[in-house]
């Protein structure tokens, strides 16, 4: 089976609400506060070290029946540029997308510093989303 | 003849005098146009990202006030990001970070809004390398992302 390593959009940053453990790395977050500052349309975002999903991929997810990773509930805002930027867009609800797989070997996995990597099943799933502002890379 | 011959030398010495006086308005054309060239491109100098102080968190009325005919036209971006209060505790003031001097305007086209995704990517590429990082070390990569990006930027910072 191939894997893919992604960068998915980065469409803000972790905001003041998040609570994390910086002496380690990858940092350990603990709750997440995700600032969106703009939306390219994109259904799975990163901040480093974490990823958010769509509600709507959170649920396709679900019913792949594909390991591992878990949702959590998190806290998305948007920056006051984000307000006016994407004034009158239909944004999604998101969840907090954890994966716990091994990269290589599970279909959602993260590398030792936190980067994703999916299998072809688990890239297929989130093909069915808009990810047109993913960087896709072969991962060995 | 000899007046003749007088008579062309004089011509001669014109035309040489001509010749002379056109090679020397030539170079000074040459010059001139060097110089002004030169001064051109001093005109966009590369300053390295750097802090300065703000006694207000209200950055947006800082850039505009600063950069009035920007209003509308941009989105108000930080050079060190904002995050990095939180990924770096300790490293950046309030007050640096809000500074005039770290503030970026980004056109709001869908354009500039790419150009800022790439920026924030970068960024985020820089947290995942450098579990620890210095003020130095944040303004060195705030300086390359404007050196990649800042000829785009309203007003241009290169």
């Amino acid at each position: 089976m191939a894997y893919h390593r992604i960068e998915p959009e980065v469409a803000g940053e972790l905001g003041e609400g998040t609570d994390m453990d910086t002496s380690v790395h990858p940092p350990n977050v603990r709750s997440l506060h995700y600032e969106i500052t703009d939306w390219l349309g994109d259904h799975i975002l990163e901040s480093y070290p974490v990823y958010i999903v769509s509600e709507q991929l959170a649920e396709a997810l679900t019913r792949s029946g594909l390991g591992r990773f878990e949702l959590r509930d998190c806290r998305v805002t948007l920056s006051e540029e984000a307000e006016e930027l994407l004034e009158g867009s239909d944004l999604p609800k998101w969840r907090w997308f954890v994966p716990t797989g091994t990269a290589g070997q599970d279909h959602f996995g993260v590398t030792d510093n936190a980067r994703l990597v999916v299998s072809d099943e688990g890239l297929d799933v989130l093909n069915n989303f808009s990810l047109s502002n993913a960087l896709i890379e072969p991962y060995d | 003849m000899a007046s003749g011959g007088g008579g062309g030398g004089a011509k001669g010495k014109i035309l040489r005098i001509a010749l002379q006086f056109l090679k020397k308005a030539r170079r000074r054309a040459a010059q001139s146009a060097r110089t002004a060239s030169t001064s051109a491109r001093r005109t966009v100098t590369r300053t390295p990202a750097r802090f300065g102080s703000s006694t207000t968190t209200n950055y947006r009325q800082t850039f505009f006030n600063a950069n009035p005919s920007a209003r509308g036209q941009v989105v108000v971006h930080h050079a060190v990001e904002r995050q990095t209060l939180r990924r770096y505790p300790g490293l950046v003031s309030q007050s640096e970070m809000h500074s005039l001097e770290n503030l970026r305007g980004i056109p709001n086209g869908i354009n500039g809004r790419v150009h800022l995704s790439q920026i924030r990517r970068e960024w985020n590429q820089f947290y995942a390398a450098n579990p620890t990082a210095t003020q130095r070390q944040l303004l060195d990569f705030a300086t390359k992302i404007d050196d990649k990006f800042g000829h785009l930027f309203l007003p241009p910072v290169r």
